[in-house]
């Protein structure tokens, strides 16, 4: 006995189908309880045990590929229907989109997380103070006494009616130093970001500012590690490694020897490019700790030395950000805070991720 | 501090070019402001002969010239009346720019007379006022000579910064003494003649002054000058100190500011016979008063030195002569001030009068103690040389000396500090370029320092010295060696104050920096105990902000006018107050209002209210580590925040943050119109939640069993807050109840006035195997009956 259905017949009707209930009706004529498969499959017991084996194998092999035809061309319906369904759904996919403000980091701050990252990869720690500072931090600890000159190289902003000794808003971060070297033993190696104010205020200059200050005390440091910090921090902070550079002597009350570094920049159109070309920034302070500021702050200089920095923030931005004018800093422009802001995911990692 | 190249090249003996000179001086801590070399400006103007000279057909005062220059020969129409045939006078040529009238020369006619270029005053070469005719020049001079040669306006000018402790470079001769140890060249030596006196002073100097204060005035020298001729200086000291910035005013007082640059060494010359009696250093008297030479009459007080004779005052010490006995061009006899003073008390004086001038520049910056002996040689020389006349002995108070001690340096640290290794000869051989004596004892050297170096204290200055004259560029860079124990970068104060920045940012606030001040009347709108700037930049920035919201608040308005109106922004920095700790808190401030999103087609059109705020907050501070199911809410009394829209949030005693609505009165003070919420997080109180570390976490609880949700819906009372609900149910059994949710609240019209309807939704969690239904149950009815009886809510069916 042969099959009575022709398989190739069967799966080229099933092929053509275009609609389930067709399909239904046409797996029925095969599949069904009454279909021809299960017929079949009846007749199977009048052969003999040979016979009813081969043919068994047939029928479940054609019922198997007819299962699989029917799920096919199910699918296959229903592809259809979709690509006709979605034939007509079209949307205007230049309409704009909600960009609500994402909120963003102001330039200072960003310029502060990327100086305390690169000097804490230096092994540097993070120190602050108080703004209202005491006379004795800002001035007297650091060598700089009453009525000496260096006195007018920073114009003090005085708090009104303390009692006892007199207060002032701190000039720069540098008191910071002090409370760190009468609180802490050595080794101390700290970076002080901050609020710092002086009396002046114009085009070039605003009452408050930011100020980084570093401090190293130990037992072996020298002008040697000096420089190099230096050097290393502002090849890492303009991403420059052939940084064009200068440090020349200079003078600070609480540093001997004092130094001041500037680096190489030129200007085009108005744009300033830096760290090569023969004009000069001023971009910081430095030198080896004062021994007469370890004494005062009850360090004993025979045993230990060390060395300290400091640096304007806004002018690091500035030059970094390409941010013109130092007072927009402060002014609340949203338009200038969207422009100039950081995302919040802008980490500045080498790695850029 | 400005001089010439020439005027350097006096003291110094070099064959280096301006530019080396410059750089040098840059590197040895005398930074170059600016050089300035005109003979760039004045290359056009030459010398030219006039050929002919005659009048102008159609006006009386021009007249016709034919000049003969090295660019050929031109008409040209003047109008000077020393314009003549035959002499010489500079040329300047068309097109070329006219320094003192700031002009670019044109081609013109002049009444109907073609005029190619010009023949120019001393006016209009900026050199000086005179413009009563051409200039002429000596016939020595040939066509086409350069103007800026003859007129020594060829020597560069260079602007010097110098730090306050170099009072010795001051002075010209400091600045080649420098530059001479630096290797650039010799300094020449300084000789001053020895001038004969003729005659007995018929003045004298006093002093008078307590045994204890004999350093505010250590001693004061001078002479007597009799029969000179004040006239005008020659032409060379004119131009020096016109380049420096000086006007050139009569050949003693040019004096008297000449040596003051040259050998920073002050001096004040007095019309002699203007003195009545003896001249006396004393501290004023309260009250007495003194017409400076400024011609501003000063009001002096007993802490200030003065010069006085026996009816008035002539000068304040250290300061300013007198305008009453100052030197005019009829000056015949003249007596010579060279005193020492305190610096402090120079300065104080100065600072107090508010009076500055180059010799209290130099004064409170420390002079040479020695020159009030070679000070007195300097301007004899000079005054008999410029002006003639003789001179008397010298005449001086007793000088009190201060002892400098000589001190030892340790020729090793230049090593131990300065990284670098110089030989003691090389050291020695630095510092006696300098001015020191050094006497070398194994590697120690003593040293006598200069009496023109008051800033060498001890051997950290010494170092300095050496190093600087070595230089600085030999100071080698090296990798950093950093093989020392890591230590936390930010401590866990410091970690709320950096890192909630990046957490608000996130939530759509852009961070702003405001001043730390503020207006007054504002800040005393929300504050007691304000702190006061003494001297603030201006009324409005006079007070230490109580508070950051006014000033974050005067963002909405500016920002009204670019088009914002909607608005999230914050700051992180300090308030302050008497009653803080070191008189400040670090705190993060924001405010937001208007739309929460972008105002355009998809708009939700939300405004910011209360609890998008809250969200905001709750999230920053659970990302502060906050443990923000345990806060405690309590009521603000303050004029910040609407006292039924706000709160303060605690833990236990720990004031967490303050958020809500702004206070109408506040907003109406600021003239803003819209409603604005805010929040404000005490930094300072967050540092003890962050300590977390990630390994520190406790480890996942992967629960298998299956949660099982129920929902209620209560009527309660109005007043009864949703917190208490939820942390009512949460403690009938910690472990169990998972999570509650209020997913409904209403009020209105379908209930009764003084009713809310708040439908919770509980997630229960199976502990140790699914829950059978009646454990459901079970937990279901401790739930409504705790309700039920806590609050005596019913439950809505």
């Amino acid at each position: 006995m042969t099959l009575t259905v022709d398989q190739d017949i069967i799966l080229k009707k099933i092929n053509k189908i275009s609609s389930h209930q067709e399909l239904e009706k046409l797996r029925l004529e095969y599949l069904g309880k009454k279909g021809l498969i299960p017929q079949e499959m009846k007749l199977l017991s009048t052969l003999s045990i040979d016979e009813k084996k081969i043919k068994g194998q047939e029928l479940n092999l054609l019922k198997q590929s007819i299962e699989n035809a029917v799920k096919n061309q199910k699918s296959h319906i229903e592809n259809t229907e979709i690509n006709k369904r979605i034939q007509n759904e079209k949307i205007d996919v230049t309409l704009s989109p909600n960009l609500s403000n994402q909120g963003s980091i102001h330039p200072i701050t960003q310029s502060i997380f990327n100086i305390i990252n690169i000097f804490g990869n230096l092994n540097f720690s993070v120190e602050s103070g108080p703004d209202i500072e005491t006379d004795f931090n800002n001035f007297t600890a650091l060598n700089i006494p009453a009525h000496h000159p260096a006195r007018e190289m920073q114009d003090t902003f005085y708090i009104e009616n303390k009692e006892g000794e007199k207060h002032v808003l701190r000039t720069h971060t540098s008191p910071v130093q002090v409370r760190t070297m009468i609180e802490k033993k050595p080794p101390i190696r700290i970076i002080v970001p901050g609020r710092t104010y002086r009396s002046d205020s114009d085009i070039t200059h605003t009452p408050m500012f930011h100020q980084v200050e570093g401090l190293v005390v130990d037992e072996k440091s020298t002008m040697v590690d000096l420089k190099s910090t230096l050097v290393e921090f502002l090849k890492t902070y303009f991403e420059i490694e052939n940084l064009k550079y200068r440090f020349r002597p200079s003078y600070f009350p609480f540093t001997e020897p004092s130094a001041e570094m500037d680096v190489a920049y030129t200007k085009k159109d108005n744009v300033i490019k830096i760290g090569e070309g023969d004009e000069w920034l001023e971009i910081l302070g430095c030198g080896m700790v004062n021994p007469k500021v370890l004494e005062n702050c009850k360090i004993d200089s025979t045993k230990y030395q060390g060395f300290a920095f400091g640096m304007g923030i806004e002018r690091l931005s500035m030059l970094k950000y390409g941010i013109p004018d130092l007072r927009s800093f402060f002014e609340l422009n949203y338009k200038w805070l969207e422009h100039y802001g950081f995302s919040v995911f802008d980490i500045n990692s080498k790695s850029d991720i | 501090m400005k001089f010439t190249l020439s005027w350097l090249n006096d003291h110094l003996e070099t064959k280096s070019d301006l530019n080396s000179i410059a750089e040098t001086l840059t590197k040895i801590g005398l930074e170059v402001e600016s050089v300035e070399d005109k003979s760039e400006a004045y290359k056009n103007f030459t010398v030219g002969k006039v050929l002919k000279a005659e009048k102008h057909p159609d006006a009386d005062k021009l007249k016709v010239c034919e000049v003969e220059t090295i660019l050929g020969k031109f008409q040209v129409v003047c109008g000077a009346p020393n314009a003549r045939a035959g002499m010489l006078g500079i040329f300047a040529p068309e097109n070329s720019f006219i320094p003192g009238t700031e002009l670019h020369l044109k081609k013109s006619k002049i009444r109907g007379i073609e005029s190619c270029g010009m023949l120019v005053s001393e006016r209009e070469m900026g050199i000086s006022d005179e413009h009563d005719g051409i200039i002429e020049i000596d016939q020595k001079f040939k066509i086409g000579d350069k103007f800026a040669e003859i007129f020594n306006l060829d020597d560069p000018i260079i602007d010097i910064n110098i730090t306050p402790n170099r009072s010795d470079c001051l002075s010209v001769r400091g600045i080649a003494r420098d530059l001479a140890a630096a290797g650039l060249g010799k300094l020449k030596k300084l000789g001053f003649k020895n001038i004969k006196n003729t005659f007995k002073s018929p003045l004298k100097w006093e002093k008078n002054f307590k045994k204890d204060q004999l350093n505010i005035c250590p001693g004061v020298s001078g002479r007597y000058f009799k029969n000179v001729k004040n006239d005008l200086s020659p032409k060379w000291l004119q131009q020096r100190l016109t380049a420096i910035g000086l006007r050139p005013i009569s050949k003693l007082v040019d004096i008297t500011n000449y040596i003051t640059h040259d050998l920073g060494r002050p001096l004040h010359v007095y019309d002699a016979d203007k003195i009545s009696g003896n001249l006396k250093m004393r501290y004023a008297e309260n009250g007495e008063r003194c017409l400076a030479l400024n011609e501003v009459e000063y009001d002096c007080s007993d802490q200030m030195v003065v010069i006085s004779d026996d009816k008035e005052l002539h000068g304040i010490g250290g300061v300013m002569g007198g305008l009453n006995s100052g030197c005019s061009l009829e000056t015949k006899n003249v007596f010579l001030e060279v005193a020492l003073f305190d610096p402090i008390s120079v300065t104080k004086t100065g600072r107090k009068l508010n009076l500055q001038s180059d010799a209290r520049y130099r004064f409170e910056r420390g002079i040479d103690s020695e020159s009030i002996y070679w000070g007195v040689e300097a301007a004899s020389q000079m005054i008999t040389e410029l002006c003639g006349g003789e001179c008397s002995e010298i005449v001086s108070t007793e000088i009190y000396k201060e002892n400098f001690e000589d001190f030892y340096f340790d020729t090793d640290k230049i090593l131990s500090y300065g990284g670098i290794k110089i030989s003691i000869d090389e050291q020695i051989k630095i510092l006696e370029s300098l001015g020191f004596k050094c006497l070398k004892n194994e590697n120690k050297l003593k040293l006598t320092v200069p009496t023109y170096r008051p800033d060498i204290v001890g051997e950290a200055d010494i170092v300095e010295e050496i190093l600087r004259i070595y230089s600085f560029d030999k100071i080698p860079v090296h990798r950093l060696n950093l093989d020392e124990e890591k230590k936390d970068i930010l401590n866990s104060n410091l970690k709320p104050y950096y890192k909630s920045r990046r957490f608000i940012a996130k939530h759509g606030y852009s961070e702003v920096v405001t001043w730390s001040f503020m207006d007054k009347l504002k800040a005393s709108i929300i504050a007691s105990d304000l702190i006061n700037i003494e001297n603030p930049i201006s009324e409005d920035l006079s007070i230490m902000r109580p508070s950051n919201f006014p000033n974050l608040l005067e963002s909405i308005n500016q920002n009204k006018a670019r088009m914002c109106l909607s608005g999230k922004i914050f700051e992180i920095g300090p308030n302050f107050s008497k009653s803080f700790e070191n008189y400040q808190k670090n705190v993060a401030t924001a405010i937001a209002y208007g739309l929460v999103d972008e105002d355009n087609w998809l708009s939700s059109k939300k405004n910011v209210d209360f609890y998008s705020l809250k969200t905001d907050l709750f999230q920053v501070l659970k990302e502060l580590n906050v443990p923000i199911e345990n806060l405690i809410y309590e009521d603000i009394n303050n004029n910040i925040f609407h006292p039924g829209k706000s709160s303060l949030i605690k833990l236990g005693n720990n004031p967490i943050a303050n958020f809500g609505e702004l206070h109408p009165i506040l907003l109406k003070t600021m003239d803003v119109e819209n409603e604005v919420f805010g929040f404000e997080i005490f930094l300072d109180n967050l540092s003890q939640f962050q300590n977390k570390k990630p390994s520190t976490k406790k480890s996942f609880d992967n629960n298998p069993y299956q949660m099982v949700e129920r929902d209620f819906a209560f009527l309660f009372n109005k007043d009864i807050k949703a917190n208490e609900i939820i942390n009512k149910i949460k403690k009938i059994d910690k472990k169990i109840i998972n999570k509650v949710t209020i997913f409904d609240l209403y009020e209105g019209d379908k209930l009764p006035k003084d009713k809310k309807s708040i439908a919770l939704r509980v997630l229960l969690q199976p502990q140790e195997k699914t829950f059978t239904d009646q454990e459901i149950e079970n937990i279901s009815s401790k739930i409504i009956d705790s309700i039920k009886t806590g609050f005596d809510a019913t439950l809505r069916q």
